[in-house]
């Protein structure tokens, strides 16, 4: 995705320029009618696109739980680069987490001593960073399954 | 073992509230899902190991069965776009697959070979949008061993089917026991 500028005037002459990837900039300005014009005439008017989609790998096995969380961008093939960290090292999380657009629900799993827990906990995709409180499992489980609609998640099953 | 089906509200922080209960209890699940439709496949407690059951999201209550996988299996790992959801990889006893199935979300109904993963693996993590799936890391091998351990992610293309590519390799040590998700699953973007 190419990087574009755009002008402003309004509020400052100066040029402004998205401070990412057009897909997932923000650009502060404004631009007067005549600007708007031209733009949309030249085809430049920032429609707002679609955001480059993350994909999150919380916790895991590797010699003992891991508390690390890996990201890629699925329109782009290659390793993935660290996120942040769960509250604690787990394994045997939900298989699969729940989310919306903005926001990384993770849910149960299994620590270093085997115990299992009921943690559940959430990461803002926009941000890389640590993993956050949200609630808890009526049980704690681990080897389930979980899913989700854009607002509404679900964890099913495991061992108790 | 768990039957237990719960939810949250995204938005909301708070503890999870029960949605009803899976067709039995069961253990080594996966799971995935459209905006209206969560699909669970396999488990790892016998009978029925081959299961597809179902839910809609939006309304509480109990799963109902979908279909059988080609194979039963558990320790799978699913992802989906808006109309179809993939099974990839899991264990039978000894034996770990390298199988991707398929099913449209929408309609009920035994899944379809889709093709398969690069390895014979179990435990790994998978996410997608609506256009590619990924199953990342996981342990197997073909001859029946839970060694190796695999930090490798292999991608597919949702809309057609085929054989999975490499996509790249994790960053952590954390070969299995990984849980994926995306901001894009399902058709939620």
């Amino acid at each position: 995705m190419t990087t574009k500028d755009f002008t402003a005037n309004v509020i400052s002459a100066t040029k402004v320029v998205p401070n990412g990837a057009f897909e997932n900039s923000k650009a502060s300005g404004v631009w007067d009618l005549s600007e708007q014009f031209d733009l949309v005439k030249g085809g430049n008017w920032p429609n707002i696109g679609n955001p480059a989609t993350r994909a999150l790998f919380a916790g895991g096995y590797g010699g003992g739980a891991t508390d690390t969380v890996d990201t890629l961008l699925l329109a782009s093939a290659g390793n993935a680069t660290d996120f942040g960290n769960l509250t604690i090292a787990k394994y045997y999380l939900s298989n699969g987490g729940a989310a919306s657009s903005t926001r990384a629900v993770y849910a149960g799993g299994t620590n270093n001593d085997g115990d299992r827990l009921n943690v559940i906990e959430y990461f803002t995709f926009a941000s890389t960073g640590n993993g956050t409180d949200f609630g808890d499992m009526a049980t704690a489980t681990s080897t389930g399954a979980g899913f989700s609609s854009s607002t509404r998640g679900i964890f099913a099953g495991g061992e108790t | 073992m768990s039957d237990v089906i719960e939810y949250i509200t995204i938005a909301n922080t708070g503890n999870s509230t029960d949605f009803g209960d899976l067709l039995s209890s069961n253990r080594y699940i996966s799971g995935t899902s459209s905006t209206t439709r969560g699909l669970f496949f396999g488990h790892g407690d016998g009978g029925t190991i081959n299961r597809i059951q179902y839910i809609t999201i939006a309304n509480t209550g109990n799963s109902t069965d979908f279909g059988d996988l080609t194979v039963g299996r558990y320790y799978s790992a699913a992802a989906a776009s808006s109309t179809r959801a993939l099974c990839g990889g899991g264990r039978n006893g000894s034996t770990y697959y390298n199988v991707i199935d398929y099913v449209t979300i929408a309609s009920t109904g035994n899944a379809t070979d889709f093709g398969n993963l690069i390895t014979h693996k179990m435990d790994h993590g998978a996410a997608s949008d609506k256009i590619t799936a990924v199953f990342a890391g996981g342990r197997g091998n073909s001859d029946g061993s839970s060694a190796p351990t695999h930090e490798t992610i292999d991608s597919v293309t949702i809309a057609s089917t085929g054989n999975a590519s490499d996509f790249g390799d994790l960053n952590n040590d954390k070969s299995y026991g990984t849980s994926g998700v995306s901001n894009a699953h399902g058709g939620i973007a």
